[in-house]
């Protein structure tokens, strides 16, 4: 009893090591004939990235993760008709940047008027609200509090075609082809909106770009 | 040497993020041109400034909450119809081989149905080879297999012609493709229903074996019909 406990515990942490070696084709190849570990790993890999891409969209951290996780159960429920034409990962953003977008569309359609509506932004998405802090904060802390919620306002309010683009190539540094991929656009297309949108985002953060602090 | 335009190095600075890491022709390039050079400062400030803030991560309890989820969204799935895609390769095949031979018999069932229709505007519908739609006696004359008439179509069940008669010069407008052929002869016969009987009739070797007839094939009459003496 005790050597087919051990036996099984060997299997799993086997199996659990090997799916880390695996490609995303052949995980989702593995998924796809019921292997749950394979699955999990492809979670793994992509909850984080895809959380935060979709808060990049958003500017909302609870909806975010509920939309990450509507990613996956998208997915898994899709296996069987997930074509490996392109790499999982434009699959898996293309499925988030549709929810997202979808999401941003709904928002744009309530556009109800409430208390909470003098922290829109002109095409009716909600801004972050954060309450000022009545902590003596330190001159760094408070410029880079204001910067900060400034380039949240400038993304929030760029159009959502622009901003799905913007936010894959300059936050989450896809390619323009991979992005082509996701967005089911061309190349050219996407080029000018990713520009457009660094235009107009020049335009909002003119004062924060001068002083924007060095990258390590 | 061939210099680097502004086009190509402002997609090299957009593609490498960094100024310093840029390969010496496009460092040159920027050196020399205040456009890429204002472009880069201009690139890499917007990305600093939207990188800043810290990247979220998924929270603790993602993977909990997400298995709650699938499992809520697997019983709430009705049991789902196996589309062809989904299927394994050996049950594609099996399900393709099954819709081919659907569509076949649907085809074939369809073409046969439709060509026992009488053509609106004839005279007299007085031909067919379709053993089933002639009158028992007449279905295949006796004579036609002792004389060593072969149906030269596995598919000769289907009509081949209906002739409308113009005292004994008949149109034959052909809808089908085959006739009835005796064995080692070019010509064909017709099994043919008129207000003379049913019997053989000769028609041009041309409708023989030819698996599309087209206007051409009909002796440049250019409407489907040709002339048939019989």
């Amino acid at each position: 009893m005790y050597q087919a406990n051990v036996l099984q515990a060997q299997v799993a942490v086997n199996s659990a090591v090997n799916v880390e070696a695996l490609s995303d084709h052949e995980l989702v190849a593995a998924a796809r004939d019921g292997d749950e570990l394979a699955f999990q790993e492809v979670v793994r890999r992509y909850r984080t990235p895809i959380t935060n891409f979709v808060y990049r969209m958003l500017n909302d951290y609870e909806l975010a993760v509920d939309l990450s996780q509507e990613t996956f159960v998208r997915i898994y429920t899709s296996l069987g008709r997930y074509e490996a034409n392109y790499s999982f990962s434009t699959y898996i953003y293309r499925i988030a940047s549709n929810l997202a977008i979808s999401e941003l569309r709904k928002r744009k359609r309530r556009r109800v008027v409430s208390f909470f509506s003098i922290f829109q932004s002109d095409d009716g998405e909600s801004i972050e609200h954060d309450p000022p802090d009545n902590r003596q904060l330190a001159e760094d802390a408070l410029l880079e509090d204001e910067r900060r919620h400034a380039v949240k306002k400038a993304i929030a309010t760029l159009p959502e075609k622009y901003r799905t683009a913007l936010v894959l190539r300059d936050i989450e540094d896809h390619s323009y082809e991979q992005i082509a991929e996701i967005l089911d656009l061309s190349e050219g297309t996407v080029k000018s909106r990713i520009n457009r949108a660094r235009n107009l985002l020049r335009e909002k953060l003119e004062k924060f770009m001068a002083e924007a602090p060095a990258r390590d | 040497m061939v210099s680097m335009n502004c086009s190509e190095c402002q997609l090299l600075i957009d593609d490498i993020g960094d100024l310093d890491r840029l390969p010496s022709d496009a460092a040159r390039h920027v050196a020399n041109c205040a456009a890429c050079s204002r472009f880069g400062a201009e690139l890499i400030a917007l990305r600093v400034l939207l990188r800043e803030p810290a990247r979220v991560t998924a929270p603790a309890d993602f993977d909990q909450e997400l298995n709650r989820r699938l499992r809520a969204a697997k019983s709430s799935t009705p049991s789902r119809v196996a589309m062809p895609w989904s299927l394994r390769p050996q049950a594609r095949l099996a399900a393709a081989a099954a819709f081919l031979l659907v569509c076949s018999v649907t085809l074939f069932v369809s073409r046969y149905a439709t060509s026992t229709q009488p053509e609106a505007g004839s005279t007299a519908v007085v031909a067919t080879n379709r053993p089933a739609a002639e009158p028992a006696s007449a279905a295949r004359p006796a004579d036609a297999d002792s004389s060593g008439f072969v149906d030269s179509d596995s598919n000769a069940s289907s009509p081949v012609v209906t002739i409308a008669r113009e005292g004994h010069t008949g149109r034959a407008v052909v809808r089908g493709r085959r006739a009835y052929q005796p064995a080692g002869s070019d010509d064909a016969m017709l099994l043919v229903t008129d207000d003379r009987g049913t019997r053989l009739v000769d028609v041009p070797s041309f409708l023989v074996g030819s698996e599309t007839i087209v206007p051409a094939d009909l002796g440049g009459a250019g409407d489907g019909s040709e002339t048939v003496s019989f």
